[in-house]
């Protein structure tokens, strides 16, 4: 280890920051940039040094000298905000009534376009008898966002099940039994094709909101007003004795970058939206 | 990154990180469905009905399947599940992944739904287990688990997957009256391929493939 070396990047390094607090307080613009091209020149400086570091072997020293990554080198992440206007999540909401055995924030199977949340309750059954009916499909639709740009980056679903009440006529014992699943399919905007990869249904799990990880789509397109996104979902798996002896509580939405905003101007999207950013390199 | 980045970072070198979306066509999902049943394996169709002991219902539009408790004790019948043609795409697939919907109170053990022999076409089995494996080794959001090759999903091929369900104790038939299946104890269960769009008949090639899908970012350096 060499300690010359250590002690000159310890002086550029408190050099640096005590710039860093001069730029931060400087009262004119020639003196900001003055301080900004010294702090230029001390991290050329750096530069050098950390290059010869590498080489002799100082390497590790430096950056636990300089605080970078601690004693030990270890290196240490935190979960941070997307930034503005990235991965914003826009509702789906049930515009049109939906079938028997399904609640909107109406109380009952009326349309509504205020609240995104919609319920399936499994119906009461046959005596002595535990069958299984599923809803019927419904369409739910995000609404017309005139103010913004906003390309589709993901699809993601929130789902409670309940199993809470079998018994009465039956011999079953409570909550013995699956939650009711979701399944969605045919995701568009406007007239456009399907952007999820199946034609038909699949679990809604896979773009769970409790995953971490965001389910990808076939494309990744713009929401531009009039057009709307529009997604087919329906309860399946829904064992029924007593009636409300099952159920499901779901709300649909999109993922979305915004790409320009009327009132808060436009924003960089994250690179997984940006076509230069993930484009093939030949 | 280099030295001087990192100090305008901040000192002590903390780095922020946040979840992103994979990017157009990566880690997109392929549902299985159910295209040969045994006895206790029931698709769930939207608007449809099941009534107590009816099973073996298949579906080519429902990836949801009820799996009964055995009444009897070992492993049950295979179900084969399939994906189906994609003639609008070329696709790698990278992983597999399941889903699995189970009564909260429990009074017999659960019954292990096992999978087995997953292929592409008439290919070898692409899971490192020749035999059967628990379904929960490739539950989604717990990581995903790796497979012996990651193979493109050309149509007509389409991959397929033996499905099972193991009991240690026997269901309780009468708990569900005049039914000869076993429903109290059931699962809703699911399973689909993780993919990589390579070409796109309708969106086109949408974006270079994740690393993890190119061979060249997994080549040994010698």
């Amino acid at each position: 280890m060499s300690r010359a070396q250590l002690n000159k990047v310890n002086k550029l390094i408190e050099h640096r920051y005590g710039l860093e607090d001069e730029a931060e307080s400087a009262s004119t613009q020639i003196q900001y940039d003055s301080v900004m091209a010294d702090i230029a020149r001390i991290d050329a400086q750096l530069e050098r040094e950390h290059a010869r570091a590498t080489q002799i072997g100082n390497y590790a020293a430096i950056e636990a000298m300089s605080g970078i990554t601690g004693e030990g080198s270890l290196i240490f992440q935190v979960d941070s905000p997307a930034g503005v206007g990235r991965l914003t999540r826009l509702p789906f909401f049930p515009e049109d009534a939906v079938g028997t055995n399904y609640v909107t924030g109406s109380g009952d199977t009326t349309a509504n376009t205020s609240v995104p949340t919609v319920g399936y309750v499994s119906p009461a059954g046959t005596a002595n008898e535990v069958n299984i009916a599923n809803g019927a499909v419904i369409t739910l639709k995000t609404p017309k966002i005139s103010w913004a740009e906003i390309r589709v980056v993901g699809f993601e679903v929130d789902m409670q099940g309940t199993n809470f009440a079998i018994g009465g006529t039956q011999a079953l014992v409570s909550n013995s039994i699956p939650a009711p699943k979701l399944i969605v399919s045919d995701l568009k905007i406007g007239g456009g094709a399907n952007l999820f990869t199946h034609e038909d249904y699949a679990d809604a799990q896979i773009y769970s909101s409790e995953s971490k990880d965001i389910c990808g789509l076939r494309s990744y397109p713009v929401l531009n007003s009039p057009n709307q996104a529009q997604v087919d979902a329906a309860a399946v798996g829904v064992m029924t004795s007593l009636a409300g002896s099952a159920g499901i509580t779901f709300t649909c939405n999109l993922i979305c970058e915004i790409i320009s905003d009327d009132e808060y101007g436009s924003h960089l999207p994250g690179p997984y939206a940006r076509g230069q950013a993930i484009a093939r390199r030949s | 990154m280099s030295l001087a980045q990192k100090l305008a970072n901040g000192a002590g070198g903390l780095q922020f990180v946040t979840d992103g979306a994979p990017g157009a066509g990566r880690l997109v999902r392929v549902p299985f469905y159910m295209t040969s049943a045994v006895t206790g394996f029931d698709a769930q169709i939207p608007g449809g009905t099941t009534l107590p002991g009816a099973s073996g219902t298949t579906s080519l539009v429902s990836p949801v399947v009820l799996v009964a408790h055995p009444n009897t004790l070992g492993v049950s019948g295979e179900a084969t599940f399939k994906t189906p043609e994609i003639s609008w795409a070329q696709i790698r697939v990278v992983g597999f992944e399941t889903s699995i919907q189970k009564g909260i109170l429990k009074t017999v053990c659960d019954a292990q739904i096992v999978v087995s022999d997953l292929k592409i076409g008439g290919s070898a089995n692409l899971f490192t287990s020749e035999d059967f494996s628990p379904a929960e080794n490739y539950l989604a959001g717990s990581g995903f688990n790796g497979l012996r090759e990651y193979p493109l999903l050309n149509s007509p091929n389409v991959a397929e997957v033996k499905v099972a369900v193991v009991a240690t104790i026997a269901g309780v038939v009468d708990r569900i009256v005049a039914a000869s299946g076993g429903w109290s104890e059931a699962s809703l269960f699911s399973c689909c391929m993780v993919c990589e769009i390579l070409q796109d008949d309708n969106y086109g090639a949408p974006a270079a493939p994740g690393p993890y899908a190119k061979k060249q970012a997994m080549v040994r350096r010698r």
